[in-house]
């Protein structure tokens, strides 16, 4: 008699636990809760003093025995929530390039929101992976032509897991370490390949807040140069229509980039960023130590005014490359500037002009000027993306261009120095599914157009490449 | 009596079932019938539509008579404009017009194929399918068959049958104004008339386009 009322009524109370949680109904949530706020310590007794017999004429003071300390202690681990990457002003359209990109902010931004002290450790991170074909196709009375005629299908991958210790005084000032470890799938890759580093961020950082703080390690200077949806790293576009038989000739874009990107080689970088506004924010980054090449050093101060639609970027830099040996003259000295500017209008559309202009006068291991090393290099770029603004479908379209003018100091008579041009382009269409998983094509176009000194007339050619990459991407 | 207590005790499963049931099933709010009072139907889409593109053309080909030999050739990255109108007769099928200019059509080597830089027009009728997988997405196939003639300066124009083909992606930025991407191939049979030889270009063909509906 008992036994089946009994079931029933638990079944019944079982059931009604069931339905009245709602998390079962909801949607499921796409980017991680806040973490809870840790309660408080409880206060401890270590070394209190306890009263034994209280109340009777043989009471004694004793000291209770210190208790022993926690043979475990709990340290956070978090994946990055949303509210560490910071939007103090309008980053740029969702899943877009400018809002993959914090224009100076301070990031992964993990303050203790209790006033307390605090020591999480945030993981975060991406990995991708491209399939890619070009096809070169010069024409013109290039020697080197032959070398020239290629085609190459590509699969290369990355996947790089970001850990971020913080520790958090309070609300304000904090101490944090990132480093970030780099997996390659293109196993032909060196480590001193371009895109062959197993680390990318390894830097100590202090500061306040929104206010200030200093960085040292190896990690990136600001951006100054945006290219939009296409010319990401390591591609075939970004590299653009210099092929084999060219690659002597340094010609691709300039954005005041000699120093911006991870040095390689045992150099380092330290960085002061002032933030006197949330709409101001300096950076002055310095580079030293001593690569491949022999001693460089290098400094890049960077401004950034941000009021979310419209983004003023600009920046210098100076670097000086010397020879490693006593008798070594090398002298590469690097000057440029650069400046952009960017306009956000959410949902839709975001574009931007950038224009950057570095010169290099290089000396040789001799002290003799190197003509073909001493460049004065001009780049002009402009992107666009655009998005249909769906909150579950969100697709985008890019298009960008950069055009790149290159002369050397080859100054032979009758017609002195070397004179090429370079134009990339692109365009790309992208869907993000599940805010995590983005797959972006990109077609590619780039032509280069040389005039090589000495000849009267000059000697031209061109070559030009087609590229068509798939891009399949993870953000976590 | 156990028979009936075991009864009872079904019947009170029962009764729990069908109450998880319900609460699996019935709406997590009553908010959607709320939106459903409040929010008006969707509007019909408008028929009509324009669309202005960019058309970069590149690994093109052109073809044509060199010293009385036929030869082809690589052809330049040419680029273009085109207009289109377009009306949807039923239910994702849409035809219409789509007329377009070309620029910087020649071979891309002068000394493999001498022939100037020269424009191209294309009369072309649009006849595409859309596939709407999503309100502001629509994915669409078209074919474009039409007339053309490439004028080269100082020359006679060659003229003949072009078709294009391919698909793209369309987005809706409001009701009415959208932009779309698409890629697809462009084949001309040109001839010059008097000799009946060819002068021709195929093409890639990539359209940015921006639209509007009415």
């Amino acid at each position: 008699m008992r036994t089946p009322l009994l079931t029933s009524l638990i079944l019944l109370a079982s059931a009604a636990t069931a339905s009245a949680q709602p998390a079962d109904s909801a949607p499921p949530t796409t980017e991680p809760a806040p973490p809870a706020i840790p309660a408080p310590a409880p206060p401890t007794d270590s070394g209190a003093t306890v009263i034994q017999g209280a109340g009777s004429p043989a009471a004694v003071i004793v000291d209770a025995p210190a208790s022993e300390p926690a043979s475990i202690t709990e340290v956070g681990v978090q994946r990055l929530p949303a509210s560490a990457y910071p939007e103090w002003e309008i980053r740029g359209l969702k899943y877009g390039s400018l809002w993959l990109t914090f224009h100076g902010m301070q990031w992964p931004y993990m303050p203790s929101m209790t006033d307390g002290r605090r020591f999480v450790v945030g993981i975060s991170g991406w990995g991708w992976i491209d399939n890619s074909y070009e096809k070169f196709a010069p024409w013109g009375p290039n020697a080197n032509i032959e070398r020239d005629r290629i085609k190459y299908w590509k699969q290369q991958a990355r996947m790089l897991l970001r850990i971020t210790p913080t520790y958090a005084l309070d609300r304000d000032y904090f101490v944090q370490g990132q480093v970030e470890l780099v997996g390659t799938g293109d196993q032909t890759a060196t480590r001193a390949d371009v895109g062959g580093a197993d680390t990318d961020d390894l830097y100590l950082k202090v500061g306040k807040w929104r206010s200030w703080d200093v960085q040292v390690g190896r990690f990136e200077g600001w951006e100054v140069f945006h290219l939009g949806m296409g010319l990401d790293f390591n591609t075939f576009e970004r590299q653009g229509a210099v092929g084999p038989g060219e690659s002597a000739y340094p010609i691709g874009y300039y954005g005041v980039t000699d120093a911006q990107f991870r040095p390689s080689g045992a150099v380092g970088s330290l960085a002061a960023h002032v933030y006197p506004l949330r709409i101001l924010r300096f950076e002055a980054l310095g580079t030293a130590g001593s690569n491949l090449t022999g001693p460089v050093y290098a400094v890049r101060p960077v401004a950034i005014l941000d009021l979310g639609w419209l983004k003023l970027k600009g920046g210098l830099e100076y670097q000086h490359i010397g020879g490693l040996k006593a008798t070594d003259l090398t002298d590469v000295t690097s000057k440029g500037l650069g400046g952009a500017i960017q306009f956000v209008f959410l949902p839709h559309i975001e574009f931007g002009l950038n224009g950057a202009q570095g010169t290099v006068v290089s000396i040789d291991s001799s002290g003799r000027l190197s003509p073909t090393g001493s460049l004065t290099r001009t780049s002009l770029g402009a992107f666009a993306n655009v998005s249909n603004g769906h909150p579950r479908h969100p697709v985008l379209f890019g298009v960008g261009s950069v055009l790149t003018w290159t002369e050397d100091q080859n100054g032979i008579a009758p017609n002195p120095i070397d004179k090429v041009w370079l134009y990339q382009g692109y365009l790309a269409a992208q869907y993000v599914w599940q805010d995590v998983f983005y797959i972006k094509l990109v077609g590619g176009y780039s032509r280069a157009h040389y005039a090589t000194a000495g000849q009267d007339p000059r000697i031209e050619f061109d070559n030009e490449v087609y590229s068509l990459r798939l891009r399949l991407s993870f953000y976590f | 009596m156990r028979k009936a207590s075991t009864l009872f005790g079904l019947a009170v499963i029962t009764a729990a079932s069908s109450s998880i049931a319900r609460a699996a099933d019935a709406p997590p709010a009553a908010m959607p019938v709320a939106m459903s009072e409040s929010t008006p139907p969707p509007k019909p889409r408008p028929r009509f539509e324009i669309v202005a593109s960019f058309l970069p053309m590149g690994f093109g080909k052109f073809s044509a008579v060199a010293g009385g030999f036929p030869v082809e050739t690589d052809a330049s990255f040419a680029y273009g404009a085109s207009l289109s109108a377009s009306y949807r007769i039923i239910a994702g099928l849409s035809v219409g017009i789509a007329p377009q200019m070309i620029f910087n059509v020649e071979p891309k080597d002068q000394m493999a194929l001498s022939w100037p830089q020269s424009r191209e027009l294309d009369y072309m009728a649009r006849i595409a399918y859309t596939w709407r997988f999503v309100d502001s997405i629509g994915l669409y196939v078209e074919v474009l068959p039409g007339w053309s003639t490439i004028s080269p300066p100082g020359h006679q124009a060659t003229a003949g049958f072009v078709i294009a083909g391919g698909g793209g992606c369309a987005l809706d930025m409001t009701d009415q104004l959208f932009v779309n991407l698409g890629v697809g191939l462009q084949r001309g049979y040109q001839k010059v008339a008097d000799v009946n030889t060819d002068g021709k270009s195929d093409y890639v063909r990539i359209a940015v386009g921006i639209g509007y509906r009415f």
